[in-house]
């Protein structure tokens, strides 16, 4: 019986939507122009509240049919929409306003929605296709870089099409154990390798609409638990009802180092190494003995950092088209980019497609698709390794060795002559044959339908299949020196990260009594990943210089050949249920509610589902009356935000206790390397009550314009606290088990404020001048370790770490010694706490070494003695873009920096002396020799007796810069002129990227990704050419 | 019109229900490499036997990387050689008297006997109750169960006292909290322990399980626990029992003295219960699974073992010196045990002649019981990995117990049996009892050197000031009363609120 009443109540509540009355309908035309007259192109024209109706065609003119008494909106890229109620038929011209306030009408995306920037009580920074188009660079990561307020991005590498990885920190650094990067959607889909710093190299960047930076927890938590860093939002262009448009965007360019450090020339270099082998008892290396002969024998030497640095091509082309009816749009776009790297013998190559559609298959149901192709190929160096980077490589070998012998075999350091036999860089990047390929395929259709006034019900259904190959070999091939491979090695890893996404919404929208606005939204997703991967390997004699496994390649020669495969793969799946309801009062005030559960696999069994709410809410001060009378206030409007998210890089499986099978023991009567038996027991205790990071964010912010619209504001103050993060703490021996365990444990702290400005300066008839201005402040601490130990991590090549994380400091902070000047007598030393002890100047301090200070007064410099020395976080990071019209021409400057971060430069830990046979920096040209001499750079000795390497403040460099990251040059081609070639707009432009870079830091680059520069691939300076034709 | 919506929406509920996954079931995922864990383990004979093998692992780390530290440097045996310098400062610790509770050397042998005793509890925790499993293999592997316990309490016990004892499958949070327990109890534990183990385990095994406990080992081990204790007549009577049932063992003596210390006697009759290594290369720590004594022993850098060898743990003179002799150099020592012992200046292996002093032995005095040539690349193949075993119990120290914990007169002719292999002549008869625990402890360095036993001895005798008063006449003035036992590691207690100190630290 209840079934019956309740089925005759659906048929009452559905039947009025069939029966729903509609207006009279009218037809209205027109144009859509700009400020100056011209016609606008493919402008959208919409009625409010409901669908697109189509877009101006090549002369600016539109035709639309609507009921009395819609409100049509005409909206273009870049400027205001604007809004215009029909009363009569008839004709409506339009024009447009370029300038500061389009932002505030700018619609933006946020979770399972969108919005427009004027009605959002949320922190939401947008970038627009435009700026990410002006840098020319692979990644989406690098064109965003100081766009966004508040986001610090820091290239980790300059290797080509951003495979050195771009990190994104949005708002601080929330976790010390987990991920720092945040949730990047594509289209609506939650992308699975959240934490991979180089994810934004698989799409076309010329693909991009738009990028909306979810920055608060109101607006990042209805993607909960996975939203703890932020959320990039990234929307790919789609086609528009109106005429086909095809654009080809192609630039091609060249990129150069633009700062590389001096070193020492073969006699300077005879002479220092000779001296330092003298301090510290060394016989001089024979070669190095006679200083002028090595002059004569090998003027300046090697310059090995200009073998291994080069001038390099870049460029890229990117085909649009666009178009369809009012029933169906498409885009569909390719691209091809290609860019050597600085560094001799890399390069990347990357193709991909798009195709987007939308169907409207009858008034209430509409279906579209998202699908991207990409294949990106890299030939990479290792830039990364503090033993065998190749930037330290050509740093460290001395001017009188060669790469190659005369007769064009290799050569390279040799341990006898040389007294040096690292790796030659030179044998190092041509004989291995490394390659990595990755292939991503990602895509979505969904389907939208009309159920009833206002209620809409989407499905979406989603796949990205993302297959990675990495191959290494390196043939055996001879050398003369440095360290050539003898056997033949060769290793694949093959890695397939399946990822499927299904989606269920439901939408309402409800106006009463045209002040009360609602919008609410339901969902459910379930999302599957299935990481897999198979590696193997084979060293030995080849019978023939082929990176191939199998079997023939090996069996007749050797039977020493190692043989490595292995398989592995992680299942994951995350199931949540979200919702949100927002409420607006009169365009006045806005409240939001939002709430998502996520369970997952990887989660503890009694932690399977996480709750993650938020509220916000902003008031329009603007349209009060009393606000009325201040004409200089435009828009003003004031937000307050809070909520939690979280990071759930749960350790896997750390719920239950496991049992290590790798120990080991020996029985029966072995008298060699026969008996071994396995064991088995826990290495490790557990936690079954492990669960994910919370992160809680309060966030108050204001937005607005000004002075009749030419200046527009957006302020944000923000407190993140990173609550129950995992710390893996140490268990007492006595428990059995020595592996640490995740607890949750610790609270870390971001306080920040996030500050953009744009202003139109000059909007004069000929010229006009708009600027952007964005700046990012926050101060990171740790609150609590908990129940751990302070963290200490870094340099592998010096025992103890160089970087440290601990309880009322920034996270990973650089911890060493204080230096206090040189010593420079014998009487200083006695004077002083003891350093290295004795009075032998070959293994213990002497004049002319570092004095550290004795911070805890016991007499002995010891590890006690270190302290913190400064950290790699920047006090506040900018941006600004000055764009400049004149006529046909347009000029865009973008200077991007950062202030008060500092850099721990271990580069000099291998050029300053003390490690090896090595070249020199030449700063050590202005050493210690004799009392008085120097009081910064100590005397040269070879294996650093008194410890002057150790990591001290000595390395430590203020590491800000500014940068002009781009400067860009377009020339609009006349219409007259385009008419003439039947084309609709041509723009022809020259731009140039790290013009200048303004710093104090000593090293390659003062972008250091982890603050601790080892050496890195520096970024290059590009300067390229390119035009825009659309057809 | 409403029909046809109607069935949309229906058939668009049912479409979305149909795709739906939101069974909480799908929450639960294996991994591909299935998860061993203690609640799925011990299944069958295989995993029980892996199990057991695991808590003989510590074992390994503790021979390379303390025993010999605590047992002989501590000792007047022998001193740290090395290169001087900073070069190991925590065994410097240790030979001078001056150790902290941060010292890296008893850390290992706490943490290692720890993971012995946890394994091991695990063991006789799962090994009743697994389903698959011959009975014969069950009954050994509980005895192994409980030698081991006892074995590592043993050590811990020796060294720290009061220790925290605890027969469960302890928890972190458990293991963060507990107590040090008396000693005594924990030589009650020690002592039912290894009475369980004496009935259920073989008195041999074959080829493949050589090294594993015996109930000769047990029976061994309770005989060194009884005479630590100053229990003679246990001790005596457990000693007793393994020499008059030695054919059922296979115990016997080995004619030559030297004979113990070759690779290919391992486990042989005279041993009663050894840490077994095997070569393998390349460990460079202590936690593999070789030995790294013959590299850390040998003569300092003359390059007659792998690796160069170190001169780390070098013999004092008072040792050397009290080897009988008949003239007034060390070539004239008549001791036949000295030669596979310790190298003296003129001693030769081949081209090698060992030299009158080296850096950090000044008087050219070396430890030889563990030397396996360099030549011999399947005994030793550098890195740290030797494969000659360690002896912990030799048959040859059941005679001595037997014979110190008897006295004079029942226990000569077993005294007298260990000094005709050493080639020296009987002890004279009617010895009072204080001459005849001298007598003893001499025979036991001697015939022990280098074993690791002499600390422990010094430990034990009746004379509570016996330790620091021969250390003391050893030079080693910073000896004190409070250091029969080790400082407990000041980072478990930074763990564990509850872990009292040792006096005096």
């Amino acid at each position: 019986m209840k079934i019956r009443i309740t089925l005759l109540c659906l048929m009452l509540a559905f039947g009025s939507l069939v029966h729903q009355a509609w207006g009279q309908n009218m037809t209205v035309t027109g144009t859509v122009r700009s400020k100056s007259g011209e016609a606008l192109v493919g402008a959208t024209v919409s009625v409010q509240g409901g669908a697109s109706l189509g877009a101006t065609d090549a002369k600016g003119g539109y035709s639309v049919t609507v009921a009395k008494g819609a409100t049509l909106i005409f909206t273009y890229s870049g400027m205001a929409p604007q809004r215009v109620t029909i009363k009569k038929a008839g004709v409506v011209d339009v024009v447009l306003e370029e300038g500061a306030n389009a932002s505030m009408n700018e619609v933006v995306v946020v979770g399972y929605g969108s919005k427009k920037r004027r009605d959002l009580s949320t922190a939401v920074s947008s970038v627009s296709a435009k700026e990410i188009t002006a840098t020319p660079a692979a990644d989406a990561a690098q064109a965003i870089q100081g766009r966004v307020s508040g986001v610090t991005i820091t290239q980790n590498s300059g290797a080509p099409g951003g495979t050195g990885g771009t990190a994104i920190r949005i708002r601080g650094i929330s976790s010390i154990n987990n991920i720092n990067s945040p949730l990047i959607v594509v289209d609506g889909y939650p992308l699975p390798d959240q934490g991979a710093d180089n994810i934004l190299n698989s799409f076309g960047t010329g693909d991009i609409e738009s990028i909306d930076v979810l920055k608060d927890a109101a607006a990042s938590a209805i993607y909960g638990v996975r939203a703890s860093n932020g959320v990039v939002m990234i929307t790919t262009k789609r086609g528009k009802a109106g005429k086909t448009s095809l654009t080809v965007d192609m630039y091609a360019g060249l990129q150069e180092a633009w700062s590389l450090p001096k070193m020492l020339d073969a006699r300077e270099y005879a002479v220092i190494n000779s001296e330092a082998r003298i301090a510290s008892g060394l016989q001089v290396i024979p070669k190095l003995a006679d200083f002028e002969g090595v002059g004569k024998q090998y003027g300046k030497g090697t310059d090995w950092l200009d073998e291994l640095f080069r001038r390099a091509a870049i460029r890229s082309v990117n085909i649009t088209a666009t178009g369809g009816s009012d029933k169906a749009q498409y885009l569909f776009s390719a691209g091809y980019f290609l860019q050597d790297g600085i560094v001799y013998k890399t390069d990347v190559e990357r193709f991909n497609l798009r195709f987007n559609g939308d169907i409207k298959v009858t008034d209430k149901i509409k279906i579209g698709n998202s699908l991207s192709m990409n294949k990106l190929t890299e030939h990479g160096a290792d830039t990364y390794n503090p033993f065998n980077s190749v930037v330290l490589l050509s740093m460290m070998a001395p001017p009188t060795v060669s790469p190659r012998n005369a007769d064009g075999t290799y050569a390279g350091g040799n341990g006898s002559t040389d007294g040096f036999n690292e790796p030659n860089p030179i044998y190092q990047l041509e004989v291995p044959k490394n390659r990595y390929t990755k292939y991503r395929i990602t895509g979505n259709i969904f389907t939208e339908i009309n159920l009833y006034k206002g209620l809409k019900f989407k499905a979406l259904f989603g796949g990205d299949f993302n297959f990675q190959e990495v191959n290494n070999f390196s043939p055996a091939t001879p050398s003369s020196g440095g360290r050539p491979f003898i056997l033949t090695g060769y290793s694949t890893q093959k890695g397939f990260y399946p990822d499927y996404l299904a989606e269920y919404t439901l939408t309402y929208d409800k106006t009463i009594n045209e002040k009360h606005k609602i919008n609410a939204v339901v969902g459910h997703t379930f999302q599957e990943n299935k990481y897999s991967y198979v590696l193997a390997g084979r060293g030995g004699n080849f019978t023939q210089n082929i990176p191939v496994l199998n079997d023939i390649i090996f069996r007749p020669t050797d039977i020493s050949q190692t043989y490595n495969a292995s398989e592995d793969g992680v299942n994951s799946r995350l199931i949540s249920y979200f919702g949100r309801v927002n409420y607006d009062f009169d365009n006045r005030g806005f409240l939001g509610f939002s709430i998502r559960r996520d369970g997952s696999s990887n989660f503890a069994p009694a932690n399977k589902f996480a709750v993650f709410p938020s509220v916000s809410a902003a008031w329009r001060l603007s349209q009060e009356p009393f606000m009325r009378n201040v004409k200089w206030v435009n828009e003003l409007k004031v937000r307050g935000s809070y909520g939690y998210t979280g990071n759930p890089n749960v350790a896997a499986n750390s719920y239950v206790q496991a049992i290590n099978q790798s120990f080991q023991y020996t029985f029966g009567n072995s008298s060699g390397s026969g008996g071994v038996v396995g064991g088995a027991a826990p290495s490790r205790s557990y936690n079954p009550q492990i669960r994910w990071e919370k992160n809680e964010q309060l966030d108050i912010g204001f937005d607005g314009s000004l002075f009749n619209n030419r200046l527009g504001f957006s302020l944000d103050f923000y407190q993140r606290r990173s609550k129950d993060l995992i710390l893996y703490v140490a268990p007492p021996f006595v428990s059995g088990t020595y592996e640490a365990v995740p607890f949750n444990s610790g609270i870390m702290q971001n306080r920040g404020v996030d500050l953009s400005l744009n202003g139109k300066i000059l909007s004069g008839p000929a010229l006009t001048w708009n600027a952007n201005a964005v700046v990012g402040f926050y101060k990171n601490k740790v609150i609590s370790m908990g129940l751990s130990a302070p963290i200490n991590n870094g340099f592998s090549r010096i025992n103890g770490g160089s970087l440290r994380t601990e309880q009322g400091f920034p996270i990973g902070f650089f911890y060493g010694f204080v230096t206090d000047g040189i010593f420079q007598s014998y009487a200083e030393i006695a004077n002083h706490a003891v350093q290295t002890a004795g009075t032998d100047p070959t293994t213990s301090t002497a004049p002319g070494d570092i004095r550290f200070k004795d911070l805890n007064n016991d007499g002995v410099i010891n590890d006690q003695d270190r302290t913190n020395i400064g950290n790699a976080n920047p006090n506040f990071t900018y941006g600004l873009t000055n764009s400049f019209t004149y006529k046909n021409f347009e000029l865009t400057v973008f200077i991007q920096g950062s202030q008060g971060n500092k850099v721990l430069n271990f580069t000099r830990w291998y050029t300053e002396g003390g490690v090896s046979n090595g070249n020199y920096s030449n700063k050590v040209i202005e050493r210690w020799t004799g009392p008085g001499t120097s009081n910064s750079m100590p005397r040269m000795v070879l294996n650093d007796p008194n410890g002057n390497n150790r990591v001290s403040d000595r390395f430590v460099e203020d590491a800000s810069y500014m940068r002009i990251k781009n400067l860009r040059l377009a020339y609009n081609v006349p219409a007259k002129w385009a008419n003439y070639l039947k084309l609709k707009k041509t723009q022809l432009y020259v731009s140039v990227q790290n013009l200048a870079t303004f710093t104090n830091y000593t090293g390659l680059d003062p972008e250091v990704g982890g603050g601790v520069d080892i050496g890195f691939y520096p970024q290059a300076r590009t300067i390229l050419a390119g035009v825009l034709v659309d057809f | 019109m409403k029909k046809i919506f109607l069935i949309r929406l229906v058939v668009l509920l049912v479409i979305a229900l149909g795709f739906s996954q939101c069974k909480k079931s799908l929450l639960t995922v294996d991994p591909t490499i299935p998860l061993v864990t203690v609640d799925n383990y011990f299944k069958n004979e295989t995993e029980a036997i892996a199990g057991v093998n695991a808590v003989y692992t510590p074992m390994s780390a503790i021979y390379n990387g303390a025993a010999w530290h605590l047992g002989d440097i501590m000792s007047d045996d022998t001193d740290l050689g090395g290169g001087g310098g900073g070069d190991g400062l925590e065994t410097a610790e240790l030979d001078n008297f001056t150790v902290t509770s941060f010292n890296p050397i008893i850390n290992t042998l706490w943490a290692q006997s720890y993971y012995g005793v946890l394994r091991a509890n695990l063991v006789l925790a799962k090994v009743p109750a697994v389903p698959v499993m011959g009975d014969a293999v069950r009954k050994r592997s509980m005895g192994e169960g409980y030698f081991l316990r006892a074995f590592y309490y043993y050590h811990l016990v020796r060294i720290f006292g009061d220790v925290p004892l605890y027969t469960n499958v302890i928890t972190a949070e458990e293991a963060a909290t507990i107590a040090r327990s008396p000693k005594q109890q924990v030589y009650t534990q020690i002592i039912a322990d290894l009475k369980l183990a004496e009935t259920m385990l073989p008195n041999t095994y074959g080829p493949n399980d050589k090294g594993r406990a015996t109930a000769g080992a047990a029976k061994g081990l309770l005989a060194s626990v009884y005479l630590t204790l100053g229990d003679k007549t246990n001790a005596a009577a457990k000693a007793k029992e393994v020499i008059d049932n030695r054919a059922l063992y296979g115990y016997d003596l080995w004619a030559d003295y030297g004979d113990n210390f070759k690779l290919e006697n391992e486990n042989g009759k005279e041993s009663m219960f050894e840490v077994q290594y095997r070569s393998g290369g390349g460990q460079w720590s202590d936690y593999g699974a070789g030995q790294k004594l013959n590299t850390f022993f040998a003569p300092r850098a003359q390059d007659i073992v792998q690796s160069s060898g170190y001169g780390w743990n070098v013999p004092t003179k008072n040792l050397a010196d009290s080897y009988e002799k008949t003239g007034a150099g060390y070539n004239t020592i008549i001791d036949k045990r000295r030669p596979s012992s310790m190298w003296i200046p003129g001693d030769t292996y081949g081209a090698y002649t060992q030299p009158s002093q080296l850096v950090g032995s000044p008087l050219g005095l070396n430890i030889k019981k563990y030397f396996v040539p360099v030549a011999n690349t399947l005994g030793d193949n550098g890195g740290w990995t030797c494969a000659l075993n360690v002896p912990v119990l030799r048959y040859s120290e059941m005679l001595l117990i037997y014979a110190e914990a008897a006295g004079p007169a029942l226990g000569k002719p077993y005294a007298d049996q260990v000094r005709a292999r050493a080639g020296l002549a009987a002890l004279p008869a009617g010895l009072s009892d204080a001459a005849w625990l001298e007598a003893m402890y001499k025979e036991r360095r001697l015939e022990f050197a280098f074993e690791m036993h002499r600390w422990y001895d010094l430990l034990r005798h009746p004379d509570a000031n016996y330790f620091v008063t021969v250390m003391r006449a050893a030079g080693k003035s910073n000896i004190q009363n409070k250091h029969r036992y080790m400082p407990i590691p000041q980072g478990e207690r930074d763990k564990n609120p509850n872990l009292s100190q040792n006096d005096g630290y």
